[in-house]
């Protein structure tokens, strides 16, 4: 479509062309390309004199106004300028005015190659754009549909006189965050004249089906903790550090998904790490520090800069290793503005003041992945989650993934419960042990030394002998040289499974001398509730020995017969029921 | 082609090659006789025996004779008593047509006075029959008699038979045809050819080294085209008194002929049909000729017509021939006509260069008519002398200033190149400027691949205040009816000049515009109407060399007076249809003395 003359003026006085048609959401807007445009000046300027009803103040005698690079770079020159809005209804390239160092203004082109009702956002020098214009009605402005484009249209990336030059480096990040669609993010790092290309599609996420009024409403889905944090969540026994470890209450993890695309979306005003949750994008750059003093506050996040000039940048810090400055390693941020530190470039808190100094030459400034959204990806039961993104441990599962702040896959445990019912609270003795041939292992463990101390809190049953799914805690059965199995509380085993730590005992008078019968009785106790249980991690399935008695010397004073039965402990735990057999 | 032929149109009445059919008037019938001691066409011809102080002669009776109109009867005629022969006013010798020997009508077309009539020789006597008789006896009808008398004074001599005639015809044209290398057509062949006994046409006849001549010298014809080359030729155009205006001619025919005189003198004995030059048809190419006292002439573009003069002769039409270094002296025009009719769409910078033009004493005409077809902007001439007897006055309207412009609208620049004399000029609307040794600026702008680009718009203004040009002069404006006037203290301008006014408040009156002079401090030039007037802001006007679209060969120029240097900047833009091409920048000096080029290369912008 050709451009529409009479949307246009030009004042020959001040070399101002303007648009003066339909706005956007008026009757009829119009919309040229820059190659268009640049046609028509030239048109008009190749005239003997321009007609006075048109407007259009431009003729021979009139200085060059446009000089033309590219269909898709034009320059105007000799003092001719655009205003904001002729440049919001021209498209497919760049427009470049006035003088390098003095009045330029740079208008680049940007084209979204995406899907017709995708509607996108602009983050430039650390802000979102309030005014989306090129989003209209559902869809983009000179969409091109045969060819797969959803948007063209310009954006100053380039203002002398109002910001000194380059816009934050002519760096822009296109975003999706349509509430119910898929997100997307998509960087230019520095635009050039021309068309710019984003790649920003969207389609419904059918995991985020809720309504967003619903979704508004689950505000006890919590960041429990904001900033650096340190959590064992495969139940590994060392904890992994995260940035940010949040409680999803009573929600499903896939609520707990959706809640975080609503925080996120286009036009949240929710704020996340101090930032609005549309500007939000997560850890973008972790980076090794040294030499800091002060402080860093609690919750950490803050606004971060450092450098001046070409090296200058801004972030929002969202976790240090350690908030006393002197002793801190490592900071990790989403950037948003300018470059990333150089080494030994000082990073200072805004609010804090504390410092750090980048630590390059013996560490290193690592660019992390973003997720889009920030939180990761819903299997619908599941969270693949993202980079340095922790939930509260019991509120993840095995078929959840998390990833530390060293980008490692972290895998919560498959903790199983093996349910003993049908038994009496304060009557029923329950044992709970590995299966062998329909009675106790007896043999799972043999001690691997003596013991005969009076107060021993260890007990070795060689390396890797401690099974993989033993609990944590719990108790074991150990093989007197008197022939008895004395019952043993564990605290903990260590992590070469060789191991038990157990309450102090005297073995002194009875001693248990070495490759004596070790096992682990899961559950070894009177009942004080109609079943009892244990909980472990999944490893193998299991099958299980299970003894009830009760001696009839408590509650109705009834005794039963021995109950024995087995059961398997599989990934998804396992259970029996007792049938009580009366004595009497 | 072949070699040159020669024809005639002329039909015979009588051949005289006997007495039967012929008449003897005022009596003596006894007395005529097939003479053959003298004669010019045959073996005789017919003659009567002397006689004195009476009239005498003889008719013969041809019968119906149909006479083509256009054409006239040629009648050899011979008085050997030609010293007695009584004046032509009282009719000497008399042409006689008529319908039998008591009526007929007497043509007076020789008499002792007459030129040469000291010398004895045959003459043919040229009379058109529709033509007023000098006297008529009795009543004659349709002619069927054809003859001659002659009035004797006393004592004339009764020896012999001085009174002969001899072949009668009735016609025009002598016609060259064909002609080639070694054997072209030539007026020497067309002479001799005509002059043989066997024919003796007397239209063309060679006499003492040079040729009289009346009739129509026709040039190829309409079927066979002539290559007809002759030089150093006189040739005379002898007076018929009896003949229409335009009875006497030379004239090309057959668009493929080509015909070359070089120095052909042509002289006209009378005024009755001086001789027209019809030579619009074919190629033309005439070098060093003279022509006297001839009627008009009229060349086409084909023509070429160097360092001829026309004395005396009626008006020159060269409808685009090239007439360098030929001179229109005392050209025989009325009062507010001219010698020379330029009326072709054509420029004739080029075609008139070194021309010389004289004024005839005591008619107030011009030298040159431009006519309604010229071009419509600017015309050149060069190295021209116009003499100092035409009028200097510009636009006056004595009739005798050195140019007249025909058209009644528009403008016209006169751009006149070393030429001299007076410069007045005529004109019955247009609006003439005259602009005397003109320096021509120059605009070619061609593409990056060396092609002329047609259409691109040029404009050549003023870049500072060194030169002769108004450069952003403070002007006043006001604005009636869709005319802006403007107030600009000694602009210098003319009418047709272009300026560049910037700085007006209403912005319409920004532009650069053609202006009218009003004055030496005033011009105006065309706006909107309705503009609020007078203008505000800081309008200042600034002089502009060119404005306008090249030709098809890239071109634009200018010429004008300029006195001194003149610095100038500009553009040349094509940019509103394809192909597009980026604007291109002019900068210079217009040289006061040479001008100058401006070579531009636009780039193509697509």
């Amino acid at each position: 479509m050709a451009i529409v003359a009479t949307d246009w003026t030009i004042t020959r006085a001040t070399g101002i062309i303007d648009y003066t048609g339909n706005d956007h959401g008026g009757g009829s807007p119009s919309y040229a390309t820059v190659i268009e445009f640049h046609r028509w000046v030239q048109d008009l300027a190749d005239d003997p004199e321009f007609t006075g009803s048109t407007g259009d103040e431009l003729d021979i005698i009139d200085n060059t106004p446009s000089d033309r690079s590219t269909d898709n770079i034009i320059t105007l020159i000799n003092g001719f300028t655009i205003t904001p809005a002729a440049a919001e209804h021209l498209y497919d390239g760049s427009v470049i005015s006035g003088d390098i160092g003095v009045d330029r203004i740079v208008y680049d082109g940007i084209v979204n190659f995406g899907n017709a009702d995708v509607q996108i956002q602009i983050m430039q020098d650390g802000v979102v754009l309030v005014d989306d214009w090129w989003n209209f009605s559902g869809a983009g402005l000179n969409a091109d549909p045969n060819a797969g484009i959803s948007h063209r249209f310009m954006l100053k990336t380039h203002d002398f006189a109002g910001d000194g030059g380059d816009i934050d480096g002519r760096r822009l990040v296109g975003t999706t965050r349509t509430f119910g669609n898929t997100y997307a993010e998509f960087k230019i790092n520095g635009t050039s004249n021309g068309n710019n290309v984003l790649a920003l599609v969207d389609s419904n996420d059918l995991n985020n089906d809720t309504a967003e009024g619903t979704v508004a409403t689950w505000t006890t889905i919590d960041n429990t903790t904001e900033g650096f944090v340190q959590l064992d969540v495969n139940n590994n026994g060392s904890d992994e550090d995260y940035y940010s470890e949040w409680n999803r209450d009573t929600y499903t993890i896939n609520q707990f998904y959706e809640r975080m695309k609503w925080l996120t979306r286009d036009g949240s005003t929710s704020t996340l790490y101090g930032l609005n949750g549309e500007l939000f994008r997560g850890i973008t750059h972790e980076l090794d520090v040294d030499g800091g003093t002060g402080t860093w506050g609690t919750p950490e996040h803050e606004e971060i800069t450092w450098g001046s000039g070409a090296t200058a940048g801004t972030a929002r810090l969202l976790a240090v290793d350690n908030k006393t400055g002197s002793s801190a390693t490592k900071i990790w941020f989403q950037i948003l503005t300018g470059v990333v530190p150089t080494d030994n470039a000082t990073i200072t808190g805004t609010t804090s003041t504390a410092t750090a100094d980048a630590e390059l030459s013996g560490g290193a400034l690592t660019e992390r992945p973003i997720s889009t959204p920030f939180v990761g990806a819903s299997t619908g039961s599941a969270l693949i989650g993202s980079y340095g993104l922790s939930l509260e441990t019991a509120d993840l599962s095995a078929s959840d993934t998390v990833f530390d702040l060293t980008n490692t896959a972290v895998y919560p445990p498959n903790n199983v419960t093996f349910t003993v019912g049908g038994v009496v609270s304060g009557e029923d003795r329950v044992l709970v042990t590995n299966n062998a041939a329909g009675d106790i292992d007896f043999t799972q463990m043999a001690l691997a030394s003596l013991l005969n101390g009076a107060t021993v809190t260890a007990v070795d049953v060689g390396l890797g002998n401690i099974p993989a799914d033993t609990p944590s805690t719990g108790t074991i059965r150990i093989e007197r040289d008197d022939g008895l199995y004395s019952r043993h509380p564990f605290s903990v085993y260590d992590s070469g499974n060789q191991t038990f730590t157990i309450t102090s005992h005297d073995f002194s008078a009875n001693n248990a001398s070495a490759a004596n019968d070790v096992f682990v009785s899961y559950i070894d106790k009177l009942a004080a509730a109609t079943s009892e249980s244990f909980t472990t991690v999944y490893n193998a399935d299991r099958t299980l020995f299970v003894r009830v008695r009760d001696g009839g010397t408590a509650g109705d004073n009834e005794g039963i017969k021995t109950a024995e039965t087995t059961g398997v402990l599989g990934t998804n735990g396992g259970s029996v029921t007792i049938n009580r057999i009366s004595d009497v | 082609m072949a070699v040159a032929a020669y024809a005639t149109d002329l039909t015979d009445i009588t051949t005289a090659e006997t007495i039967s059919g012929w008449s003897a008037l005022g009596g003596g019938q006894s007395g005529l006789s097939d003479e053959t001691d003298y004669f010019i066409q045959g073996s005789q011809c017919v003659s009567k025996t002397g006689f004195t102080a009476t009239t005498k002669g003889q008719l013969f009776n041809a019968g119906t004779t149909t006479i083509t109109a256009g054409d006239a009867v040629f009648i050899w005629v011979k008085q050997n008593n030609r010293n007695l022969m009584d004046t032509v006013a009282l009719g000497g010798s008399q042409v006689c047509m008529g319908s039998g020997t008591g009526a007929f009508d007497r043509f007076y077309t020789d008499g002792n006075d007459s030129d040469g009539s000291a010398l004895a020789g045959w003459r043919t006597y040229c009379v058109d029959p529709t033509d007023t008789p000098s006297a008529t006896t009795g009543s004659p009808g349709a002619y069927t008699y054809f003859g001659n008398q002659w009035k004797i004074q006393g004592s004339g001599s009764l020896k012999g038979n001085p009174n002969g005639i001899d072949a009668i015809r009735h016609g025009r044209e002598i016609q060259c045809t064909a002609g080639e290398a070694a054997n072209y057509a030539t007026f020497d062949g067309a002479a001799v050819y005509d002059s043989a006994t066997t024919r003796a046409w007397g239209l063309i006849t060679p006499a003492s080294g040079s040729y009289q001549f009346h009739g129509a010298f026709v040039m190829g014809t309409s079927g066979t085209a002539v290559d007809f080359r002759d030089s150093d030729r006189v040739i005379v155009v002898l007076e018929d008194e009896f003949v229409p205006s335009g009875f006497n001619e030379f004239e090309i025919r057959n668009a493929s002929s080509n015909v070359e005189w070089n120095n052909i003198q042509i002289t006209a004995l009378g005024a009755t049909s001086p001789g027209i030059l019809t030579l619009d048809v074919g190629t033309f190419t005439g070098v060093a000729c003279f022509f006297t006292d001839l009627a008009t002439t009229i060349f086409n573009s084909s023509s070429t017509v160097t360092g001829c003069t026309w004395n005396r002769c009626e008006a020159v039409t060269p409808d685009g021939a090239d007439m360098s270094g030929s001179s229109i002296l005392a050209p025989d025009v009325a009062a507010n006509n001219s010698g020379l009719i330029w009326n072709v769409n054509t420029d004739p910078d080029g075609l008139l260069d070194g021309m010389e033009f004289s004024k005839t004493s005591g008619t107030a005409h011009h030298a040159i008519e431009f006519g309604l077809s010229i071009p419509t902007t600017s015309i050149t001439l060069r190295d021209c002398n116009f003499g100092t007897d035409f009028s200097a006055t510009e636009d006056g309207s004595t009739g005798d200033e050195t140019f007249h412009f025909k058209d009644t609208t528009g403008t016209i620049t006169l751009n006149l190149v070393s030429c001299t004399g007076n410069f007045g000029y005529r004109t019955d609307g247009v609006v003439v400027t005259v602009v005397a040794d003109p320096v021509t600026t120059a605009v070619n702008v061609k593409n990056s691949a060396g092609s002329n680009i047609s259409g691109a718009r040029v404009l050549l203004r003023a870049s500072d205040g060194t030169g002769p040009l108004p450069y952003q002069d403070s002007v006043t404006i006001t604005q009636s009816a869709g005319t802006a006037t403007v107030t600009h203290t000694a602009h210098g301008l003319v009418t047709g000049n272009y300026v560049v006014i910037t700085g007006a408040s209403p912005e319409e009156y920004n532009k650069q515009a053609q202006i009218t002079v009003t004055g030496v401090d005033a011009y105006t030039y065309s706006v909107d109407s309705g503009l609020s007037s007078p203008a505000t802001g800081t309008p200042v006007s600034t002089g502009a060399i060119i404005s306008g679209t090249t030709n098809a060969s890239g071109n634009i120029t200018d010429s004008r007076t300029l006195a001194s240097d003149q610095p100038v900047t500009g553009y040349a833009r094509k940019s509103t249809t394809t192909p597009f091409y980026k604007s291109g920048r002019i900068s210079g000096v217009v040289d006061n003395v040479n001008g100058v080029s401006f070579n531009i290369i636009l780039i193509v912008d697509e």
